[in-house]
C-alpha cells in the first residue's frame, strides 16, 4: 500500500514539477517576448525617425497614407466624437440645470472634449481602423514574401512602408482630433440646448473656460498616440510568422497593444500637461 | 562570382545549415537540389542577403554580405535579381510599377526610357502589353514571369531562383526553363536555382549541388550527379521510396 502511495506521490510530484517548470518557461517566454517587442519597436522607430529627419521618405506615399488613414477616418471620427460629446452633455446638463449652474455646462463639456474625449477617442478609433490595417497589410506582405522582394530590390521596408505611415499618422491624428473637438463640442451644445441650457450661456461658458492651451495640449497628446499606432502596427506586421493565422493574431495584437499604450500614456501625458 | 564559406545557420533551435561551402563561377548556372525542408531556400536567401547566417562568409564578387550592414547589403542587392517561389509581386502595384520599381528608384532614367525597359523585359518573358494589369488578374505562371521581368529589370549580374517551376503545368515549366536558359545565354548572368524539379535541373544546369542534412554532400556536372554511386543522391534522383532518405527527413 505504501508503495502504491509513493508511486502516486512520485507521479503527483513529477506532475507538479513539470507544471511549475512549464509555468516558469511560459513566464520567461512572455518576458522575453515583452522585451523583444520593445527592442524591435525601438529599432523600427529609430530607423523610421532617422529616415524622416533625413527626408528619405516618399512624399507621394505619405500623401497616399494621409488620405487612407486620415481622410477616410473622418466619418467614423465625426460619429464617435459627436455622440460622445452629446452623451457627456446629457449627464452634465441634467445635473447642472438641477443645481442651477447651467452656465458651467459649456465649459465642462468643451474642456472635457478638448482635453480627453476627442484625443483619446480619435486615437482609439484610428488604432482600430488604421493600426489594424497597417499590421494586416505589412503582415500579409511578410507572409507572401513581398517584404523579402522589397529588400531584394535594395529597398528598406522601414523606408518604403513604415516611414510614410508614421509621418501620415503623426500629421493626421491631430487634424482628426481637431475635427473631433469641434464636432464633439457641437454635439454637446445641441443636447444641452435640448435640456434647457441656453445657447448663449453654453457658448459664453465655453469661451471663458476652454483655453487655447487645452486644445493645443490635447492635440500634442495625439502626436504621441499616432507615433504608437504606427510603430506598433508596423512592428506587429513585420514580425508576423506563419500564414493567415499569424496575420490575424498580430493584427489583433497591434490594436490591443496600441490601445493599452494610448490609455497608459494618456494618463502620464495628462499628468505632465495639465497638473 | 559567389563564394560561400563555412556557413552555419540555426532557426530557433533547429540546425538548418552546417558547414556549407560552395563556389559558383561567373556566368555559371548552378542548381541546388534536396528534399523538402533541407534548407535550400534558406541557403538561397542567405546568398541574397535576406537571412543573416550565424557564422560564415558569403561573397558576392568581393563583398562579404554576411558581415555588412543592411544599408551596405542593399547596394550589393541591386546587382542581384531574386525570383520568388510565388512571384512575390507587390499586389497594390500594377505590373508596370512592379517591373519599374527599382528602375524608378535607383536608375537615373527618363519616364520614356523606363517605359521602354519595362516593355522590353515583359516581352522577354512573353507578357507584352500587360503593364496596366494588377497581379491579382494574372495566373500563377504569369505572376512568376512578371517576377522574373522585375528581377532582370536592372540587368543584374546574378539571378537567384527559388523553386521557379513548382506548381506549374508541364508547358509552363518548359517556358520558364527556356526563359532561364535565355537569361543565362543572352544576358550572361550567373544563376543559382533552388529546385527539386529534376528534368529542369538536368536540362539547364552547368553544375548541381545536392543539399542534405544541412550540408552540400555532392557537387558536380549533371552527368557526374546522374552517375553518382552515393546512395543518397541515387535515391533522390531516382525518386525511390526506400533508402537512406526517410520520409520527413529534415536537416
Amino acid at each position: 500500500m505504501a508503495g502504491f502511495y509513493s508511486h502516486w506521490g512520485v507521479i503527483v510530484a513529477n506532475g507538479l514539477e513539470s507544471a511549475v517548470f512549464a509555468s516558469e518557461r511560459a513566464i520567461y517566454t512572455q518576458i522575453y517576448k515583452f522585451f523583444g517587442f520593445f527592442g524591435d519597436a525601438a529599432g523600427i522607430a529609430a530607423d523610421a525617425l532617422k529616415r524622416i529627419v533625413k527626408g528619405d521618405v516618399s512624399v507621394r506615399d505619405t500623401l497616399n497614407q494621409m488620405a487612407l488613414i486620415g481622410v477616410n477616418s473622418v466619418p467614423i471620427v465625426l460619429v464617435t466624437t459627436a455622440f460622445s460629446g452629446a452623451v457627456l452633455s446629457l449627464y452634465t446638463a441634467q445635473l447642472f440645470v438641477q443645481y442651477g449652474v447651467s452656465n458651467l455646462v459649456g465649459g465642462g463639456v468643451s474642456m472635457s472634449v478638448a482635453r480627453e474625449l476627442a484625443p483619446v477617442l480619435t486615437a482609439i478609433v484610428v488604432a482600430a481602423r488604421a493600426g489594424s490595417a497597417i499590421a494586416a497589410e505589412i503582415g500579409t506582405m511578410k507572409v507572401t514574401e513581398q517584404i523579402d522582394a522589397l529588400r531584394s530590390l535594395g529597398t528598406s521596408p522601414i523606408q518604403y512602408l513604415v516611414a510614410p505611415r508614421l509621418l501620415a499618422l503623426v500629421i493626421m491624428l491631430p487634424v482628426l482630433t481637431m475635427i473631433g473637438i469641434v464636432v464633439g463640442t457641437y454635439g454637446g451644445y445641441l443636447v444641452s440646448v435640448s435640456k434647457g441650457v441656453t445657447g448663449s450661456s453654453f457658448i459664453e461658458s465655453t469661451r471663458i473656460w476652454l483655453t487655447v492651451r487645452d486644445v493645443v495640449m490635447g492635440l500634442i497628446k495625439t502626436i504621441f498616440f499616432g507615433f504608437f499606432i504606427a510603430i506598433v502596427g508596423s512592428q506587429q506586421g513585420l514580425s508576423v510568422k506563419g500564414g493567415a493565422a499569424g496575420v490575424g493574431k498580430n493584427t489583433m495584437n497591434a490594436v490591443v497593444i496600441s490601445m493599452i499604450l494610448i490609455y497608459v500614456s494618456n494618463y502620464f501625458l495628462a499628468d505632465l500637461m495639465f497638473s | 562570382m559567389i563564394t560561400v564559406r563555412k556557413l552555419e545557420y540555426t532557426s530557433d533551435t533547429k540546425k538548418v545549415l552546417h558547414d556549407v561551402n560552395l563556389r559558383i563561377e561567373t556566368g555559371e548556372t548552378v542548381s541546388i537540389m534536396g528534399v523538402s525542408g533541407s534548407g535550400k531556400t534558406t541557403l538561397l536567401k542567405i546568398i541574397a542577403g535576406l537571412v543573416c547566417p550565424d557564422s560564415g562568409q558569403v561573397f558576392i564578387a568581393k563583398d562579404d554580405i554576411a558581415s555588412m550592414s543592411e544599408d551596405d547589403v542593399n547596394k550589393v542587392r541591386r546587382k542581384l535579381g531574386v525570383v520568388f517561389q510565388y512571384g512575390a509581386l507587390f499586389d497594390s502595384l500594377t505590373v508596370y510599377d512592379n517591373v519599374a520599381f527599382a528602375l524608378k528608384r535607383y536608375a537615373d532614367l527618363s519616364k520614356t526610357e523606363i517605359d521602354d525597359i519595362v516593355e522590353e523585359k515583359l516581352t522577354l518573358v512573353g507578357l507584352p502589353g500587360t503593364q496596366k494589369m494588377m497581379p491579382s488578374q494574372l495566373s500563377g505562371g504569369m505572376q512568376k514571369r512578371v517576377g522574373m521581368a522585375r528581377a532582370i529589370a536592372m540587368n543584374p549580374d546574378v539571378l537567384l531562383y527559388d523553386e521557379p517551376t513548382s506548381g506549374l503545368d508541364p508547358v509552363m515549366t518548359g517556358i520558364i526553363d527556356d526563359l532561364m536558359d535565355e537569361m543565362h545565354h543572352k544576358l550572361g548572368v550567373t544563376s543559382v536555382i533552388v529546385s527539386h524539379a529534376l528534368p529542369s535541373i538536368f536540362r539547364i544546369s552547368d553544375r548541381i549541388a545536392m543539399l542534405h542534412d544541412g550540408s552540400i554532400m555532392a557537387f558536380g556536372t549533371p552527368d557526374e550527379i546522374k552517375g553518382s554511386d552515393d546512395p543518397i543522391v541515387r535515391q533522390f534522383i531516382r525518386g525511390e521510396s526506400k533508402g537512406p532518405i526517410q520520409p520527413g527527413h529534415i536537416a
